[in-house]
């Protein structure tokens, strides 16, 4: 089993200083508050939660765009942390990253031979004279004829622009693909071609993926094992279909709930309306001012006096891990 | 809707016809210094001591100088001085604060705080005395008063581009660069460089303008380009002694100054309105 884990983290914390004058006193948010998770070889794990769940901070910690405050992060062994030099470039050719805005990922003033030979030029894996071969095999691996690369980005839609994103995430030929939201920000239509494309990509080059998404049915589909995180932890982590099938926290039955129904899909049970406090609140809180005890209780249904006072811990049960009371009751 | 097309357009017109204009004023600046030598009727350093002080005429088109020389010649010599100290100095300034504004907008917090306050600091300091100062210590040769104008007026595009590098720093492009293993000084010259350049070119065609102002006034203080040398500056130096009888010593030279000014400052703020993104919407 430890064989087949290409990524560890372990305590991940990244906590955000922010000063709103020159004389106040600085406040800290929380984005990432003690994660641990584990990504195995040729699986696709999903981190899924709102905006201001820490999830996308979570993905530019793996990468080292940023740097965090506490914890490990090991890349088949290695303390990626602690990588610097020519061992840091090495570990970028073994992980990359899509971003959810194709729009801003790509430089306006690079064409698109530009962007995708760069890496090649930086890492030196082949010579020059094949630099253009390999950007054209490439292109025709995400679906893009070759006469592209001598165009600026500018010149394409959203779902091209992302084509070109995976393109340039795949040019070193890596292990473990961190994906940001990819297909957030796309028209429905064209998310399913590019998530059939992932799916293509990941079975022919048995890739891993770290696929970061705040649409639960795209998750469902695509993935093998669920972390659900809310301000900055993980409250429920579990194999895809068997959380889909008995979410137990009630944040994660509160994300399956609103997902939008087709007809014939599975449904999950309503919430019992009876349990629900009539104080409870509607938005996700601030990372800045995290509630006490429980961080989720202000908006649970389903709250009870350990709630407001005691934070709970992630804990196995049921063949997963949940930080509820609710379980430790149960 | 159509309120809005109209006032698009009128706008966009008015931008272009200013930008049109100051292109024009400063073509004209250009060719007038590259052809001195083929279009000025006299020699710039040539007295003649049989038409001291004579008025506008056929013969001396904007009159002569107490020493007899051709205004009309050493304005035209005077020319290409102006524009290449306004070039030169710009082009320093341009350089200096665009490495500056890109060390502190890229590396941030401690070099940032430490670059932004000495950018205080100089700002602090009345630039006009400053290079006096040091004018008074050095020779007033042209690369001096170049290179002084160009150092001393550096702050306001190293605070540009600083404020651009911050909004780009996060930018998904730069970081896709940054997780590929790109070096620092790649990420600032290929991807963050070329996609902050608009104001700074703004700001150096703005400050042409600056520069011409300060070298002239500089000449005119008589510690700028030294006579018999031509500017702009020093003719009208000469024109002050003599303003009660000889008027087109002083007003040519202050009208030349004058429409170079406004020439640059009408391209750099029709570029300026050009390059606005808050205008772009409204436009397609």
């Amino acid at each position: 089993m430890n064989a087949m884990n290409l990524m560890e983290v372990r305590g991940l914390k990244k906590y955000f200083q922010m000063r709103s004058g020159f004389l106040s006193k600085p406040h800290q948010v929380r984005a990432v508050d003690g994660v641990d998770f584990t990504i195995e070889q040729n699986k696709v794990f999903a981190i899924v939660g709102e905006s201001g769940s820490g999830k996308s901070t979570v993905a530019r910690l793996l990468l080292r765009l940023i740097e965090p405050q506490e914890g490990d992060v090991l890349f088949k062994g290695t303390n990626v942390l602690a990588l610097s030099g020519d061992k840091l470039k090495a570990y970028r050719r073994s992980v990359q990253i899509i971003f959810q805005d194709p729009f801003a990922s790509l430089n306006p003033r690079m064409k698109i031979y530009g962007a995708l030979s760069e890496p090649l030029k930086i890492h030196k894996t082949v010579p020059k004279s094949q630099f253009r071969e390999r950007v054209r095999t490439m292109l025709e691996r995400v679906g893009l004829d070759s006469d592209v690369m001598e165009r600026y980005p500018h010149e394409f839609s959203g779902g091209q622009r992302q084509r070109i994103c995976i393109a340039r995430a795949l040019m070193l030929g890596p292990e473990l693909v961190v994906a940001d939201e990819p297909l957030s920000s796309l028209d429905v239509s064209i998310q399913a071609q590019i998530l059939n494309l992932l799916i293509r990509i990941k079975e022919d080059i048995g890739l891993s993926f770290l696929f970061i998404s705040h649409d639960l049915s795209v998750v469902q589909y695509f993935s093998d094992k669920i972390a659900v995180m809310y301000l900055g932890k993980i409250v429920e982590m579990g194999e895809t279909a068997e959380l889909f099938d008995n979410p137990m926290h009630p944040y994660t039955q509160m994300l399956i709930e609103s997902v939008p129904k087709i007809i014939g899909a599975k449904t999950t049970p309503k919430p019992q309306k009876s349990h629900q406090p009539e104080d409870t609140a509607a938005d996700t809180p601030s990372p800045i001012e995290i509630p006490e005890g429980c961080p989720f209780h202000p908006r649970c249904p389903k709250r009870f006096s350990p709630c407001t006072t005691t934070v709970p811990e992630l804990k196995p049960s049921n063949g997963r891990l949940i930080s509820c009371h609710l379980t430790a009751e149960i | 809707m159509t309120d809005m097309k109209t006032y698009a357009i009128i706008s966009r017109l008015k931008a272009n016809k200013m930008t049109v204009t100051g292109g024009i004023i400063v073509l004209c600046l250009f060719l007038a210094a590259a052809l001195a030598p083929l279009i000025a009727p006299y020699d710039p350093e040539a007295v003649n001591r049989h038409s001291v002080l004579s008025a506008p005429s056929r013969a001396h088109l904007l009159g002569t100088d107490d020493l007899g020389r051709d205004v009309l010649s050493r304005m035209l010599y005077g020319a290409g001085i102006s524009l290449s100290v306004g070039f030169v100095s710009v082009g320093i300034a341009t350089a200096v604060g665009i490495a500056i504004g890109a060390a502190a907008g890229y590396y941030g917090r401690a070099v940032d705080a430490a670059v932004m306050r000495f950018v205080d600091i100089m700002l602090s300091i009345p630039t006009f005395f400053l290079i006096l100062a040091v004018i008074a210590f050095l020779d007033s040769s042209i690369w001096n008063i170049m290179a002084v104008i160009g150092l001393t007026s550096w702050m306001g595009v190293s605070r540009l581009v600083r404020a651009e590098f911050l909004s780009l720093k996060n930018r998904e492009y730069v970081l896709a660069a940054k997780a590929s293993g790109a070096s620092d000084l790649r990420i600032i010259l290929l991807h963050m460089l070329p996609n902050s350049l608009a104001p700074v070119i703004i700001s150096a065609v703005l400050g042409i303008a600056a520069a011409v102002l300060v070298e002239s006034a500089l000449s005119f203080l008589g510690i700028g380009v030294q006579p018999p040398t031509p500017s702009w500056g020093n003719i009208l130096s000469a024109g002050k002694d003599n303003l009660e009888i000889a008027w087109w010593l002083s007003v040519f030279p202050g009208l030349a100054i004058l429409i170079t000014v406004m020439g640059y400052n009408l391209l750099g703020e029709g570029l300026r309105d050009i390059f606005d993104p808050r205008l772009w919407d409204e436009r397609s």
